[in-house]
């Protein structure tokens, strides 16, 4: 179906442009003489040596929370793999050597030309050992390589977690939650 | 014949048959946990409890035989509750550690308490704590804490492989599943109690933490590690093997089969990627399979035009039946002689485990000899040992045939030695030229096992660009020494099992679509065989309704 357009009919003045350019030029000299002189509203800041502040909730390059005794909180469930829509996430699952802990992942790996920064991964978490709320937006490297962030990089921002560890079985907070004790 | 109603739906069934059966024959499905129709009944979980008229109250229906005008309800507001309190019971001491267990996706624990339960912990004491990660032979790993104590897999060891390696300790909630001093899980058979185990306690070291099940890519395929050729379903993570479970198959494997088995295929990819020519400077250089097979071809033209050099081609007895018919009728063509190189190395035992390591003896001696019929018959590893001398070309075949001792300082003796292989071996090392083959398990094709069931490898693998199928490449050779061969410009294999169920009589009737899952058998002519008695004598068949290894993992789809 045909649709009518409006197009623009510029009048006599504005076609001969040469008022409009004066016009322009008297707007953008007023800028720039009021920020020369007098009041500054400049919206842009000098990154990056300034940056504007992040919300709480930005979803910023991720990291790997640690224990209380310092070890990787990530349990190597690959909740955070399966959850993951662009697949950019790389666990490889280990037994560790510590009684107390299970599986461990031995490598993990984030590949962050892949990554699209959902926050899926960090939904899906059980276990709040993958954030994004480090607050770092760009991850500049030299090459493309670089850009696989290994378990060293993830640790690099690392936190330790506010959630309780390994789901112990408290008294006074168990409703809600099926069945106490994992050993996560 | 008793009649008996459940749900509303009458059937008449043979007298002695279960509750849970006549109920599965009417699709009705009723949970259960530690029913397994391969083992006997214990009726431990109470999971499977249904309401019966005129009882006072819910009886177990994998055990309740069922009686004439029996009243069976199985989805009344009181099975509910019962189902639901079950279930509570059954995970008062369950760790719930699903995020790290292996079983988590496949766990028949984690679907029914979706299914009936969705109920949250009452418990407000400290769980009863114990083993975990407790070995408990060199294949099989325990966590006790997830036991249900349902005893799969202790009936397993009493009833299957009358081993008894394994027993029930302690009473109620410190119930244990455990190896008496001394003893440990070390049968050729164990790693079956990992599949029947409905939860995560018992894992296998082999898979144990490699890849989550959601991940896996499950084909249907037979294990090819001895002749018994189990059913298999090949479970692979971006073309790798993670490991192989059986398949229910009433007539080769029942439900089980054995470790070595599981191994045969570990961390298999698509085989050897690259073959090797003898280059212009005397060096090796690495070759993919069409420029090897035309090195190849151009020795048999060779030796057809001068007509004096002596040819041989030594097929392993592993191969398909489309990949021997293929080379027997090349080897008629070439006038070279076949011989039969066994794959050694292998103890067989009365339950399945064949003697014979190789996965398709009866198929290739059957086609051998009648392609090679009038021709004249074809010879053994030591004949080729013999013959070796007089020999210029010899092509082998190879699917994993062992080239050790005496058979190997033959090879070296024949000046043009080309080698068709999957993997690297003896023979490759003695070759000159090597052509990358397509493992067997990357292409389609069938085999006959010892008892002569044909079955069908369904390629659970895709193949890598630069290797060749055998069928293919016996193909490529006989179009490159004689135009006329019926087979030479076939392909697929469902065509070359066209013609081979056409020239060999022991084929004769057989089609290639209607083989199947589970195979049909070569003396009843593609007939659907009557049901084998089971492995312990006993005659009763029938799938498993909630197998862990039945073909529907916990359903966690990838990408949200």
């Amino acid at each position: 179906m045909a649709k009518l357009v409006n197009r623009f009919e510029p009048a006599f003045m504005e076609q001969s442009y040469v008022f409009e350019a004066v016009k322009g030029m008297a707007i953008t000299s007023r800028q720039f003489l009021r920020n020369l002189f007098g009041r500054r509203d400049v919206v842009t800041v000098q990154y990056p040596e300034v940056k504007h502040p992040y919300t709480p909730r930005f979803r910023g390059r991720h990291l790997l929370t640690k224990r209380d005794d310092g070890q990787v909180r990530c349990v190597a469930c690959m909740l955070c793999a399966t959850a993951c829509p662009a697949n950019c996430i790389t666990i490889v699952a280990a037994e560790s050597s510590d009684h107390d802990i299970e599986k461990y992942p031995s490598t993990f790996e984030i590949d962050l030309l892949k990554c699209i920064y959902c926050g899926f991964c960090e939904e899906a978490c059980p276990c709040d050992a993958i954030r994004m709320d480090s607050g770092v937006h760009s991850v500049p490297t030299g090459n493309r390589r670089d850009q696989k962030f290994g378990k060293i990089n993830l640790l690099e921002l690392a936190k330790l977690s506010t959630a309780s560890q390994g789901g112990e079985f408290r008294a006074s907070s168990h409703e809600g939650t099926a069945h106490g004790r994992g050993e996560h | 014949m008793p009649k008996v109603t459940i749900d509303g739906q009458a059937i008449e069934v043979p007298a002695g048959t279960t509750v849970l059966r006549a109920a599965k024959q009417l699709g009705i499905e009723i949970p259960v946990f530690c029913y397994h129709p391969g083992l006997s009944i214990a009726a431990n979980c109470r999971m499977c409890l249904v309401e019966v008229e005129k009882s006072p109250k819910p009886l177990p229906g994998c055990y309740t035989e069922v009686g004439e005008g029996m009243v069976v309800h199985t989805q009344t507001e009181k099975i509910k509750a019962t189902q639901k309190a079950v279930l509570e019971f059954i995970l008062l001491n369950h760790p719930v550690d699903c995020p790290i267990c292996d079983q988590a996706g496949e766990c028949v624990l984690q679907e029914h308490f979706a299914t009936f339960s969705l109920q949250a912990s009452r418990l407000t004491h400290e769980k009863v704590g114990k083993p975990k990660a407790k070995p408990l032979g060199p294949n099989v790993i325990l966590d006790a804490e997830r036991c249900i104590v349902c005893t799969r897999c202790v009936r397993f060891c009493e009833e299957v492989t009358k081993t008894c390696e394994l027993t029930v300790e302690s009473r109620g909630e410190h119930s244990e599943i455990t190896t008496p001093e001394g003893v440990e899980l070390n049968n050729a058979y164990s790693q079956n109690v990992v599949d029947i185990c409905p939860v995560g306690a018992l894992t296998s070291r082999q898979f144990r933490f490699n890849r989550r099940v959601w991940f896996l890519d499950m084909r249907d395929s037979l294990c090819t590690g001895c002749g018994r050729g189990c059913s298999v379903r090949v479970d692979s993570y971006k073309n790798q093997v993670e490991r192989l479970v059986p398949r229910y198959n009433p007539d080769v494997n029942s439900y089980w089969m054995c470790d070595d088995g599981r191994k045969s295929l570990n961390g298999l990819k698509d085989g050897l990627s690259m073959g090797w020519l003898p280059g212009a400077d005397g060096k090796a250089r690495q070759a993919p399979a069409g420029e090897g097979v035309s090195a190849v071809a151009a020795w048999l033209k060779e030796a057809k035009t001068s007509g004096q050099a002596g040819v041989g081609i030594g097929l392993s007895a592993s191969l398909s039946n489309e990949d021997v018919y293929a080379w027997a009728n090349l080897a008629k063509a070439a006038g070279a002689k076949v011989y039969l190189l066994p794959r050694t190395g292998w103890q067989g035992d009365t339950l399945l485990r064949s003697d014979d390591r190789d996965c398709n003896s009866m198929g290739t001696k059957a086609i051998l000899t009648s392609v090679l019929g009038s021709f004249g018959s074809f010879g053994s590893a030591d004949e080729l040992i013999g013959d070796a001398g007089a020999l210029e070309v010899l092509l082998v075949v190879d699917n994993g045939a062992a080239c050790d001792g005496d058979l190997c300082d033959a090879l070296a003796r024949v000046p043009k030695l080309g080698v068709f292989a999957s993997e690297a071996s003896g023979f490759t090392q003695a070759a000159s030229v090597v052509v990358p083959l397509t493992p067997l398990q990357g292409r389609d094709g069938t085999v006959v096992n010892v008892a002569g069931w044909v079955q069908r490898v369904q390629q659970p693998l895709k193949p890598s660009v630069t290797s060749v199928a055998p069928h293919v490449a016996a193909a490529l050779l006989a179009a490159a020494i004689d135009q006329s061969l019926d087979f030479a410009d076939t392909t697929r294999p469902a065509e070359l099992f066209d013609l081979l169920a056409g020239a060999v009589g022991e084929f004769k009737s057989l089609n290639y679509g209607e083989i199947g899952d589970v195979g049909r058998h070569l003396a009843e002519g593609g007939e659907l065989a009557p049901r084998r008695p089971r492995l312990d004598g006993t005659p009763q068949w029938e799938p498993d309704p909630v197998s862990p290894t039945a073909k529907r993992p916990f359903q966690l789809r990838r990408g949200a």
